[in-house]
């Protein structure tokens, strides 16, 4: 199934330049585009997801440099500090931090400070610093600036969070191609897929996606009813637990 | 083999949990000792969040303890009217604990309120224990209790209740106070609190051993289940992948364990286990005074 997909995008990687060179040739004056493939669109969840690579191609009418970004749902992060008193290591203040997407992934074909200004940069949202800056937390701590480094820093970690200046390969200037990495642990729902064509401190061309991650299978049941129905799926489980002991148990015993 | 836990959030080595419940099981099965103050341990140790850890600890009891509670049963061991005075006490202790642990968790202090429990619980069990197998091997005898001469402060309680089971007398107050307390042990630490129960049921109680065995595994039967019910209703805290490899570990352990340490010198056995609750306490405690890497800690939340 994954390889059919490859293998089509493939095949769509390989006729975009008939249909975009001649584009291009026609005029340097015609207004800049930009053609945007991916592997796939959609990304089942299963227990056995543990992280997924994202091949996105395309190409391009004008010279310029390109920047792939991924922005998830927002989810919350819970974040608790520790507090030295006397030679223990106490669990202090509790913020929430939400209003900000779970998973960031900035890739571009030259470092971002080097192709956009700041103003535009922040007007895009590419830049991790702000929106850690504008989501919201609760209760509000004393030096906020420490709690968002930290969970900027969490997410970098966890692979959630994710900039690399040297992500998109541009060939002859006129096709590109990343690689995105979603990391095992990821909100569901609808992400933005949206790629820019830069030139000169300017966006010439946009073209936005939207990639479904959703749970599938036997993960999504269970996951639903533990959070749906969760005393339906307390009893149910409980029960499971004790008859799968009950069983093995008495199969066991009467072997011996 | 790494799967990703639906309600823990992350990642695990599923073989690892299976392993876990195989090896806490084979103790459990030497020494006849319970293992759920050693699981919840364990699982906080490779990461699962304290919680969730706690929740599916008491849940894993159900499926480790029915086999166990269902021969005792039928062999008549369990006195039933003790069971249920006890249960009346260890319900309502559960769903004191667990409303308790979601307050806790809501403020944060949970994983901190759970690691002091579990370092000052595991330390006593364990050092007694420890004495008590080193004294054993020793060949050491323990001192022998005078014999209490007249009524003990127990016939003075009021709400005297016969137990014909038992084939005792006693203030109802007794099995409830002890079962509102495994109950909130239960909630809490996600252990089934045999021992807590069962030295209060021999010595406080002066049971019969064979019934004391009985009763007190079929009530922390039922107490686990309400508690990994209610952890799962009030807190969505009982993972369901975790719990069935933990009981399928844990059933073929204790098996294992059970046909091992028949043939094997109970002293000594009992001092390894006792070696390895120490352990445990000492790596929780240290947990608590090793400065830790980040001073952050970032969780996900639904």
């Amino acid at each position: 199934m994954r390889n059919r997909m490859r293998l089509f995008g493939l095949l769509t990687l390989l006729l975009l330049p008939g249909f975009v060179l001649p584009i291009a040739a026609r005029a340097a004056s015609a207004a800049p585009s930009l053609v945007l493939g991916t592997g796939n669109d959609k990304v089942d969840v299963t227990s056995r997801f543990l992280g997924r690579d994202l091949v996105i191609f395309g190409a391009l009418s004008h010279p310029g440099q390109v920047i792939v970004v991924l922005r998830s749902p927002d989810a919350a992060v819970a974040v608790t500090q520790k507090n030295q008193m006397g030679p223990l290591w106490i669990t202090g203040q509790k913020v929430t931090v939400s209003h900000f997407p779970g998973v960031l992934q900035i890739l571009s074909s030259r470092s971002l400070e080097q192709i956009l200004p700041v103003s535009e940069r922040a007007r895009l949202g590419l830049d991790p610093d702000s929106i850690l800056k504008d989501a919201k937390y609760e209760p509000l701590p004393k030096d906020v600036a420490a709690w968002q480094a930290a969970v900027l820093a969490a997410k970098e970690k966890q692979g959630a969070y994710r900039l690399n200046p040297a992500g998109v390969r541009i060939q002859d200037g006129r096709l590109f191609s990343a690689h995105l990495q979603l990391p095992a642990s990821l909100p569901l729902g609808s992400y933005d897929l949206d790629v820019y064509l830069v030139n000169q401190g300017k966006v010439l061309a946009q073209s936005t996606q939207t990639i479904e991650v959703q749970q599938v299978g036997v993960e999504e049941w269970i996951a639903k009813y533990a959070d749906q129905q969760p005393w339906l799926y307390g009893v149910v489980l409980t029960l499971l637990l004790a008859s799968l002991g009950l069983g093995l148990g008495v199969v066991m015993q009467r072997k011996s | 083999m790494e799967i990703y836990l639906p309600i823990a959030h992350m990642d695990i080595n599923i073989a690892m949990i299976v392993g876990f419940g195989l090896v806490v099981g084979f103790l459990s099965g030497l020494t006849g000792v319970g293992g759920g103050f050693l699981i919840t341990p364990l699982l906080i140790f490779v990461g699962v969040p304290p919680l969730i850890a706690v929740g599916t600890g008491a849940a894993q009891i159900v499926g480790a303890s029915a086999v166990g509670s269902y021969s005792h049963w039928r062999m008549g061991n369990v006195d039933m009217r003790m069971a249920l005075v006890l249960l009346i006490g260890s319900w309502t202790g559960g769903l004191l604990g667990v409303h308790v642990a979601k307050l806790l968790e809501q403020s944060g202090h949970f994983g901190l309120v759970v690691t002091f429990l579990y370092v000052g619980l595991l330390g006593f069990i364990g050092i007694s224990m420890l004495i008590e197998a080193l004294m054993a091997v020793r060949g050491k005898k323990r001192v022998k209790r005078a014999k209490e001469k007249g009524a003990s402060w127990t016939d003075r309680l009021p709400w005297q209740m016969n137990f014909p089971v038992s084939d005792l007398r006693t203030s109802l107050l007794i099995p409830l106070g002890l079962g509102v307390a495994v109950g909130t042990l239960t909630a809490l630490m996600g252990v089934g609190g045999g021992f807590v129960m069962v030295p209060i049921m021999l010595y406080v109680l002066k049971m019969p051993t064979k019934v004391v065995i009985g009763t007190s595994l079929f009530q922390l039967l039922f107490t686990t289940a309400e508690v990994g019910i209610l952890q799962a209703g009030m807190n969505h805290a009982v993972d369901p992948y975790l719990a069935l490899a933990l009981v399928l570990g844990s059933i073929f352990g204790t098996q294992f364990g059970a046909r091992l340490g028949a043939r094997m010198p109970g002293e000594q056995l009992r001092l390894v286990l006792a070696l390895v609750v120490v352990a445990v306490a000492v790596k929780m405690g240290l947990g608590l005074v090793i400065p830790p890497e980040n001073v952050f800690q970032v969780v996900q939340v639904l």
